[in-house]
């Protein structure tokens, strides 16, 4: 993941930052209830968020909040804003498929580009 | 079920807002399709000769600025007058296709008169002339005449009483909505006094005035006294031409910080209009054609200023961790479960002034979200569900900036948001972490936000 001198979001100018997307292949929907963020394999505080406050639908798309229909994906932009410093990161999704199956997803573990 | 985790990249779209564009007055304040506004002007002197009127007033239009100031006679450029008073048909065609193109910007335009630079031009001639412009520009709401700039000064400009109020006379007798004023400049103390004193006894619909440029002349103790002298005449009050960066002998004029406080400290004192004097579209023969390299050119008066005018805020909640966002950036729901820490753009609001002028706590706003096509909106005018589904400003995407403490805001004051309908406040469940909604009837913490401008 790219480290940013500037414009990782309006307040915070440095860090790292990358576009996300998450795609259901399988044909099932997915309602999402969890979003952990981990810095170095530890969830952080920091980064405590919705999974609503960071993905939504995909350009050109429409997509209910929180869900992830079939064959379908959800966008947002991951990473932390800070002056500190990290190694990588990694993104974990729960919830329940509209099969009733729990589900738990991480993401790769990404990399931090140098400062 | 499959799920796969894909990084790609991203691009944003910012765009700009509509704003209406028939001026009135309403009492001691001008309106704008009926609602009033304190209006922001920028000189544009030059204008009759501006390469690129479409680019330019596109841009101040997007950067917030309400009109223009042009200057039809000034001798950079076609001239709109005879010596006679006559219309040259090539220059008169030029100020309509300017006019034309403010219509399209919603731009109002401040057309201000300069016999000094016609050579031999009679006050009769200029009545002749302005009543002809008047005459020509009836279609155009979005209009106001000053006669002479700087009427008082007696030089080629002088104009006297009798004159002023004879041309106003014809404009009426012409066009009786026509907005018309006289500006004055005075170094006098007891200059506002003077120019309230003419304005009332000539009748004309607007107090436009010129102020000396002290070294106090962007500060409340010098601005407060001024306008409250000014008014008396009832009329609006149009600060025409405040201090400018690299005026000689002027102070205090080489931050745009000096300006921004002036302009604020101008609308809450009761101006109903100012104008942000910068001498870089004065003359348009030599340099860049473009109005947008020009402000760029000084990034500090200039370009500081011009894009301080729509600010863009990020929303703390009061736990100090959170910040309310657009879910995708507008188009969806509004929450309050971003951290601050969180990288990317949902978070970033603009202030869409509907009482214009800067942000002053009382103010009329609306918020747009980051997609440039959204605003916030309380369901049902408040009470229910916050969410950035409007693509338009209405009743229930106005709301009323509150500071607490009252006055003008600066970035880190805490604030709240108030519907316009139904005074419920935006709140962040939890002061944070959790969904946002329209449904606090009182504000507390939960309803306190700091505000944070990221221009």
């Amino acid at each position: 993941m790219p480290f940013r001198a500037t414009g990782c979001n309006a307040t915070i100018q440095q860090g790292w930052s990358t576009q996300a997307r998450i795609q259901e292949t399988g044909g099932v929907a997915v309602r999402v209830t969890s979003l952990t963020q981990k810095l170095d394999g530890a969830a952080n505080s920091a980064l405590t968020e919705s999974f609503s406050s960071k993905f939504a639908a995909c350009s050109g798309s429409t997509v209910a909040e929180g869900t992830i229909p079939a064959n379908a994906s959800v966008c947002g932009t991951v990473g932390i804003c800070t002056a500190g410093s990290f190694g990588n990161y990694q993104l974990t999704i729960s919830g329940t498929d509209a099969n009733g199956n729990a589900i738990s997803v991480d993401s790769p573990v990404l990399p931090f580009g140098a400062r | 079920m499959v799920i796969r985790v894909i990084l790609i990249a991203a691009v944003l779209l910012i765009g700009g807002q509509a704003r209406a564009q028939t001026l009135t007055i309403q009492g001691d304040h001008f309106a704008i399709d009926g609602t009033p506004r304190f209006l922001t002007f920028i000189s544009y002197f030059s204008g009759m000769s501006a390469p690129h009127v479409i680019q330019d007033l596109h841009l101040l239009h997007r950067l917030g600025f309400d009109g223009v100031r042009v200057w039809p006679n000034l001798d950079t450029g076609p001239q709109l007058m005879n010596a006679d008073g006559s219309l040259r048909p090539d220059s008169l065609a030029r100020l309509l296709f300017i006019l034309d193109q403010a219509h399209q910007e919603h731009l109002v335009v401040d057309i201000t008169f300069t016999r000094e630079h016609i050579r031999g031009m009679t006050a009769a001639a200029l009545r002749a002339g302005i009543t002809a412009t008047a005459s020509a520009l009836r279609t155009y709401g979005n209009v106001l005449f000053d006669i002479q700039n700087e009427r008082n000064v007696t030089d080629g400009r002088f104009l006297s009483e009798d004159d002023v109020a004879r041309t106003l006379h014809a404009v009426k007798a012409v066009d009786p909505a026509r907005i018309v004023t006289a500006s004055e400049s005075r170094g006098e103390d007891d200059g506002g006094s003077l120019t309230s004193g003419f304005v009332a006894r000539t009748g004309l619909d607007v107090t436009a005035f010129h102020e000396r440029r002290g070294p106090d002349w962007y500060q409340a103790s010098f601005i407060e006294p001024l306008v409250r002298a000014l008014k008396t005449s009832g009329r609006p009050v149009y600060l025409q031409e405040p201090n400018r960066r690299g005026y000689a002998g002027g102070a205090a004029n080489d931050r745009a910080e000096y300006f921004l406080q002036a302009v604020t400290n101008a609308k809450q004192a009761g101006a109903a209009a100012w104008c942000f004097h910068s001498d870089v579209a004065f003359d348009f023969r030599s340099g860049s054609e473009f109005l947008e390299d020009r402000l760029r050119a000084f990034p500090d008066v200039e370009w500081a200023f011009v894009t301080s005018l729509v600010p863009r805020i990020v929303l703390l909640t009061s736990n100090g961790v959170n910040v309310l966002s657009a879910s995708g950036g507008g188009g969806g729901s509004v929450g309050a479960g971003s951290t601050v820490n969180s990288p990317g753009t949902w978070s970033e609001l603009r202030v869409i002034s509907l009482s214009g002028g800067p942000l002053v706590s009382g103010d009329r706003i609306a918020l747009e979200t980051v997609s440039g096509r959204h605003y916030l909106q309380a369901d049902g005018g408040g009470g229910s569900s916050l969410r950035a589904t409007a693509l338009a400003v209405g009743g229930w995407e106005a709301f009323v900036v509150e500071r607490i403490g009252d006055g003008a805001i600066r970035s880190g004051d805490a604030i709240a948001f108030r519907t316009l309908d139904r005074a419920a406040y935006i709140v962040a469940e939890g002061g944070g972490g959790r969904e946002a909604s329209a449904r606090a009837f009182a504000r507390g913490e939960w309803e306190t936000f700091t505000i944070l401008f990221v221009n």
